[in-house]
């Protein structure tokens, strides 16, 4: 009985699964086309699996750069933030036992403001400061934007520790950093690789920071194809080739990352 | 003379600190100061000007016109989001299996590199070359330019941005729906109740709060949309599908206004705060509360 009821449900589901997933398969279909292939009329619904477009976007000097840039930028960003919100999470989790709310919703309200409001005075700062067009330019501003949503999570994962660890550990009498890194870290350890995950992710996939605060030195791999679309640097194919290849870390961490992932995009409201 | 636990939550709170002094209320400060002042990358002699940068958005056509594109970006994107995310949610909570698998792949257009897939959608809304257009040549209709007017540009804006957050409603809303109480819904089906009546009885009463907090983090975010509009359509044809937001960055970065751009920045954060307070003011007591 509940099989002849269900039909409208699965049938709601394979739509969605196909409006989320179309887009997505057509952008892989069409890296793996060759040149000919892409814009003919009428398209090729199937790709005919050649590699030229990945080759030679993996040969080209400005991808390779961007690409690095873009994975130092985010394991630089993600340290930053992991390395502040770690201390701040353990600090408001477990060393303060009254709630300090202020403090709490005053990082966490770096996530909500717009970003523009924060980017402009910084595009002139660092100008100012002669640090335009830097990596560590990006990295401290990638790390602001990742600080609210990390930490606002570590506190709730270090508050999950039960607090007896602590004062047997104060008995026996270690310091609060001893705590810290010899009983918290690795207790928070599989949260905190999750979490780290999920702020790489969103560094990598940066655009709006990004596309304000580098231009040439420190450009990411996302601003050069955005970049790229208007002008004819790259061919259609190599283009949906360099989004496939920016789309990777993505795959990586929906699959074996979901559960921080939900909670980190839905602001820690969801558990997972 | 601080004791030495005082000490350490001083010290363990001092990076963060930092951070966030140096990069979010320095600048803030910076932005509210300049707000106030003629700065320009033209104008070498920066001086107060006091309130005519804010006088001077409000004369301006533009911002009535930027103003009322955010508003129908954000008012229609947001509605088909959570309709859809609700629709979604409520589906898969009636199959009764957890479908990992599937639900990793409708996280998938929120969690990708939004550049990657935007690029792909421009490419697939061609009005020449496009895949859409070729499709619904089949079925005999003529071609449509997606990117190239201001309706139907819009339209193809708030059908992408659906397509991106409608996931963010959804994860939300199964996170809620999966700690519900079976036995309640297995005794309203025995009693003879169907979807829509377990719906609207049940399941959205139970929703509600969290359905608020999707509407507002939605509202927020997609008030300040940004990738879209830069990548479909660059906020053309003319300004005709510029958001305030677009508009703010064109003026700032684009066009060296800093004076003028942060006196538009400064008029949407007291506006996204005007409508978050409500919301954080309900989270601080549940906070509270718990």
């Amino acid at each position: 009985m509940r099989k002849g009821k269900n039909k409208l449900d699965i049938g709601i589901i394979s739509i969605f699964l196909i409006w989320s997933l179309i887009p997505i398969l057509w952008l892989l279909g069409t890296s793996l086309k060759s040149e000919l292939y892409v814009d003919s009329n009428p398209p090729h619904w199937l790709p005919n699996f050649d590699l030229t477009a990945f080759k030679k976007i993996l040969e080209n000097d400005a991808i390779q750069k961007t690409l690095t840039n873009s994975l130092i930028i985010a394991v630089g960003s993600t340290l930053l933030a992991i390395f502040c919100g770690s201390l701040a999470g353990f600090a408001l989790g477990q060393l303060i036992t009254k709630r300090h709310i202020e403090f709490e919703f005053w990082i966490l309200s770096s996530r909500l403001a717009p970003a523009i409001a924060i980017v402009l005075p910084l595009f002139i700062g660092f100008q100012f400061f002669h640090m335009q067009d830097t990596l560590l330019a990006l990295i401290l501003a990638h790390a602001v934007m990742l600080i609210g949503l990390v930490t606002w999570i570590l506190i709730e994962t270090f508050r999950a520790i039960p607090k007896e660890l602590k004062d047997a550990c104060e008995v026996d009498g270690c310091t609060e950093w001893q705590m810290f890194i010899k009983i918290m870290l690795p207790l928070a350890r599989s949260s905190i690789i999750g979490i780290a995950s999920l702020s790489f992710l969103l560094s990598w996939n940066e655009f709006f920071l990004s596309l304000v605060l580098s231009s040439s030195n420190s450009l990411t791999v996302q601003v050069l194809l955005y970049q790229s679309i208007g002008y004819q640097i790259f061919s259609l194919s190599q283009l949906a080739a360099t989004s496939v290849i920016v789309l990777l870390p993505t795959l990586f961490v929906v699959s074996i990352f979901q559960k921080q992932l939900i909670q980190g995009l839905t602001f820690g409201s969801v558990k997972g | 003379m601080l004791n030495r636990r005082a000490r350490a939550k001083i010290l363990f709170l001092t990076p963060i600190t930092i951070l966030l002094l140096v990069m979010t209320i320095f600048p803030f400060v910076y932005l509210i100061i300049i707000s106030f002042t003629d700065k320009a990358a033209t104008n070498r002699n920066t001086k107060f000007v006091w309130f005519e940068n804010y006088i001077e958005i409000f004369r301006d056509h533009q911002f009535y016109q930027s103003v009322s594109i955010t508003l129908i970006i954000t008012i229609f994107s947001v509605f088909l989001e959570i309709s859809l995310g609700l629709i979604l949610a409520l589906s898969f909570t009636n199959l009764y299996r957890n479908l990992w698998f599937l639900r990793a792949i409708v996280l998938v257009p929120m969690a990708a590199a939004p550049v990657a897939t935007l690029f792909n959608w421009r490419f697939m809304l061609n009005t020449s070359t496009g895949v859409i257009n070729y499709f619904i040549s089949i079925f005999g209709f003529s071609e449509v330019g997606w990117l190239d007017s201001k309706t139907v540009g819009l339209t193809s804006i708030i059908l992408v941005e659906t397509w991106m957050w409608t996931p963010f409603v959804f994860i939300l809303l199964t996170g809620a729906l999966s700690s519900i109480d079976k036995n309640v819904v297995e005794a309203a089906q025995v009693d003879g109740a169907n979807r829509f009546v377990l719906a609207k009885y049940i399941y959205i009463p139970m929703l509600k709060p969290f359905l608020i907090i999707a509407l507002v983090l939605r509202i927020i975010d997609a008030a300040k949309s940004f990738d879209a509009i830069q990548i479909l359509t660059s906020g053309g044809p003319g300004y005709d599908t510029a958001s305030y937001n677009f508009l703010i960055y064109l003026n700032g970065i684009q066009y060296l206004n800093f004076g003028n751009a942060a006196a538009q920045a400064m008029i949407l954060i007291i506006v996204l705060m005007v409508i978050s307070r409500r919301f954080f003011n309900r989270l601080v007591r549940e906070a509270v509360e718990s």
